[in-house]
């Protein structure tokens, strides 16, 4: 079989895939080729039959005759060769051995041919015509082959009946050269047609493999990819037996070192990682790259959960060198998911999203580190997604519902209000928002459900104020792709102008996550809703970055500080607090505890000049109808909800 | 397939055994008989072709005369030719095997019976295909075939001689093989009535 001639740019897989499929059409094409010469003999069988029996029937002596040696010739030639030639033809096709075969046969009822019919000049060219059928194969040896045949029959019969061949009785002794010469600048046309057909089918088999090769793996890590990783679990599909296990590996921050040292250096480091991967395996278990950083191992023949993770456990380990790339040396470590067939699930999708999940939990445990998928998740995913089918109809079928947990002065006088946000869903009922919001968020349904919030909200607050009463403000949780989009203060301006809500009592609630990422917008839409006069409150404060230079560029009025400092009463716990209002307070920002649950929180948070409070001690969350009874008697002074304060100390 | 191989050969060897056979070659009288009926131009040399009607062979052998006759210029010896399709006397339907057409269309020829082969016996003719050429005063110069090998038309030294004796006027050398179907059959070539 003829090899590449340039094999460099080519790899094992493609060579091997290049010669598959050149040997799938070479036999195919022979194949054909071998009908067509077996149906060829056939025909020359009945025309030699044929024309012996009109040219030269019978030998003539006087009157009596017998049959001509001819006819017997014509008539034997079927059963000498020409049919066991198209019985092997039928039996090993493709062969290359029947194609030899073929040559020869073809060439023995060229010359039986030439002979029966009186050796006429015309019927010679029944050699160059077999000659060019036999080229069909585009295998120059079938045409040595016809043609050493040819040759030989030549050779005997030009030694020792020279006139058969050359039609005299003493010849020239070159006139063999001329005869020789004429078979020999058909087989250099033919053999040099073969060979070119031969190349060109080369070149078409190269191409298809560099295709199928593109198709089936990853260009970047050379590894398969995820239409490879799908024939592999199809294939081993076939042994219901079959334990296997699917490990869902993704890079720990390799986002960040893409970002920052360039998508060159990150695919080289991708590409390290692969062949890092990949030498963990061995032959049997197929390693994939899936996307960007993600990569899946399919394990065959895992038994256990315990083989798997520990498969899992040395790709991890795999990740622990530094990787050095261009000078730079880069930790890299890698979160791990497993999910087992066919415990929990029988096809690759299912098994994949759950390998997923479950390494995403395994980020949410601290990142480096392999999680085996469980039931647990299973039923959270189950939940996970009827909370995202069901979140699209849960706006248009009013599901939502507002409450308001009060924010009180340090006189304990009503302020103002939180709203926040519930879904009562109709199966599961009240759905926390810590379980929806993600999903809201991930799906951009949270666009709309901000604006619904804070229309709402708008809304109540507006409905709120009495004449010569106080003034009670509301704030508004507000997402990150909401704050984000660019027409975000001409909506808010709008719902106020709705609502006829005067700006100054709407505050907008957004966390320091948000703000951070990309300072400069964040603080021209600060910029803009303060000169609306709306009031701007960083949530959350002291629980993410917490940056003193944010705190200073920011535009905001209030500080929320998060319940977790609020709970820490004694030791540094109780410094923080007091640093953070201080400063606060120097740089002009009001400050908020949330999460008051104890009198003593209060009575502490007060002392330390914290502006207003908010929390279970003073009130839960108040359904947004029944916010006007319950500032009708607390808005003067909101009394400790003694029911909610015992539960809480208890 | 090596039986095929060895089959095919054998049967190869017994047909070029068959085609190189030449047939029997009697003796042709040195000049022309005097009791020949056959007519004669006293002017031209003649050429006599004796066939068996039924011979395939002689297809060949009436080709090369066709051949040999398109190649004479009108300057060249234009020998009188005569075509004896010898058969057994009175026999029917001799004419059908189709040799008697194709002679008729040979240029000048003059195509005629030789019933019982009377004529063949007289000129020493035993098998179809035999040719004899006479010159103008009945001097032999050429006695033999003009074909390489049964049923084979194409070049051989046969038909040179012929055209050798034809234009030199000189007799040939030695008589040349004659390939056809024998002459010789019972009740043909009876002994001539003289």
């Amino acid at each position: 079989m003829k090899r590449f001639r340039n094999d460099a740019p080519y790899s094992q897989a493609e060579r091997q895939r290049a010669e598959e499929c050149f040997r799938a059409e070479f036999d195919h094409l022979a194949a054909r080729v071998d009908r067509m010469m077996s149906r060829l003999l056939l025909a020359e069988w009945a025309g030699m039959m044929v024309l012996a029996g009109v040219i030269t029937p019978r030998t003539w002596n006087g009157t009596s005759h017998s049959v001509n040696p001819h006819m017997w010739a014509a008539i034997l030639a079927g059963p000498a060769f020409i049919l066991p030639t198209i019985l092997i033809s039928r039996l090993y096709p493709a062969h290359q051995i029947t194609r030899h075969v073929i040559a020869v046969a073809q060439m023995l009822a060229s010359i039986v041919l030439i002979d029966v019919t009186g050796g006429r000049i015309e019927t010679h060219f029944h050699i160059f015509g077999s000659l060019a059928f036999l080229a069909f194969y585009r295998d120059w040896r079938v045409l040595v082959t016809a043609s050493v045949v040819t040759a030989l029959d030549h050779l005997v019969r030009g030694i020792w009946w020279p006139q058969s061949v050359y039609g005299v009785l003493t010849v020239s002794p070159w006139r063999w050269v001329e005869h020789t010469w004429w078979v020999a600048f058909e087989d250099f046309f033919l053999i040099l047609a073969s060979r070119r057909s031969i190349e060109d089918m080369w070149a078409v088999a190269r191409h298809e493999a560099k295709l199928y090769w593109g198709a089936y793996h990853d260009v970047l890590t050379g590894l398969p990819n995820r239409r490879m990783l799908e024939e592999c679990f199809g294939r081993a599909q076939n042994d219901p037996e079959a334990r296997r296990a699917i490990v869902f590996l993704d890079l720990d921050r390799f986002k960040q070192a893409n970002d920052t040292l360039g998508h060159t250096i990150g695919d080289k480091l991708l590409a390290l990682v692969a062949e890092r991967l990949a030498a963990v395996l061995t032959k049997e278990q197929t390693l994939a790259r899936i996307g960007g950083d993600e990569f899946v191992a399919l394990l065959d023949e895992v038994g256990t959960p315990e083989k798997a993770t520990d498969t899992a456990g040395r790709l991890l380990a795999a990740m622990a060198a530094a990787f050095r790339i261009d000078g730079h040396e880069l930790l890299l470590s890698a979160s791990v998911g497993i999910s087992l067939y066919p415990d929990h699930g029988r096809d690759l999708a299912m098994l994949q999203e759950r390998a997923d999940n479950a390494m995403y939990v395994a980020k949410s445990l601290g990142r480096n580190q392999c999680v085996v998928f469980s039931r647990e998740m299973a039923r959270r995913e189950q939940i996970v997604q009827e909370i995202s089918r069901d979140l699209y109809m849960a706006l248009p079928e009013r599901q939502f519902r507002l409450h308001f947990q009060p924010l009180v002065g340090r006189s304990t006088e009503v302020v103002g209000f939180e709203a926040l946000l519930r879904w009562i869903h109709p199966v599961h009922g009240l759905i926390p928002p810590s379980e929806f919001i993600p999903i809201a968020e991930k799906s951009g349904l949270i666009v709309g459900i901000g604006e619904w919030v804070l229309r709402e909200a708008s809304r109540h607050c507006a409905e709120w104020q009495i004449d010569g009463g106080r003034p009670i403000g509301v704030a508004v949780n507000v997402s990150g792709l909401q704050f984000e989009r660019p027409d975000f203060g001409d909506r808010v301006r709008s719902i106020l102008q709705e609502c006829g809500l005067a700006p100054s009592l709407l505050t907008l609630e957004v966390t320091e996550g948000v703000l951070i990422r990309d300072v400069a917008r964040a603080c021209h839409h600060l910029n803009r809703l303060r000169r609306m006069g709306v009031r701007i409150a960083l949530d959350d404060f002291g629980t993410g970055y917490s940056s003193l230079s944010y705190l200073a560029a920011l535009p905001a009025d209030t500080i929320k500080l998060d319940r977790s400092f609020v709970n820490r009463e004694f030791g540094n716990g109780a410094a923080i607090i007091d640093s953070v209002i201080e400063m606060a307070h120097r740089i002009g920002l009001r400050v908020v505890a949330e999460g008051v649950e104890t009198s003593s929180q209060g009575d502490r948070l007060l002392n330390l000049n914290c502006d207003e409070l908010q929390g279970f001690y003073f009130s839960p969350p108040v359904a947004g109808d029944l916010v006007p009874g319950f500032l009708a008697t607390h808005r003067d002074g909101c009394q400790p909800d003694t029911r909610f304060a015992s539960e809480s100390a208890a | 397939m090596c039986f095929a191989v060895i089959a095919t050969l054998w049967g190869m060897r017994i047909l070029i055994g068959f085609d190189q056979t030449a047939g029997a070659m009697g003796v042709a009288p040195a000049r022309w008989p005097a009791p020949s009926e056959i007519p004669r131009d006293p002017a031209r040399p003649q050429l006599l072709v004796f066939v068996h009607p039924f011979c395939p062979c002689s297809a060949a052998t009436l080709e090369e005369l066709e051949r040999m006759t398109a190649r004479r210029t009108r300057t060249s010896v234009q020998p009188q030719m005569t075509v004896l399709f010898v058969r057994p006397r009175g026999a029917k339907g001799w004419r059908s095997a189709g040799l008697w057409d194709t002679a008729r269309q040979l240029a000048g020829a003059h195509v005629m019976w030789d019933e019982d082969g009377q004529e063949a016996h007289r000129f020493g003719a035993l098998t179809s295909g035999d040719i004899l050429l006479y010159e103008a005063h009945g001097i032999l110069l050429f006695h033999g075939g003009v074909t390489g090998s049964r049923g084979h038309a194409g070049d051989n030294y046969g038909a040179d001689e012929l055209t050798l004796a034809l234009d030199s006027g000189r007799p040939v050398r030695a008589p040349q093989m004659v390939f056809g179907c024998s002459l010789a059959g019972v009740g043909l070539l009876a002994p001539a009535r003289e």
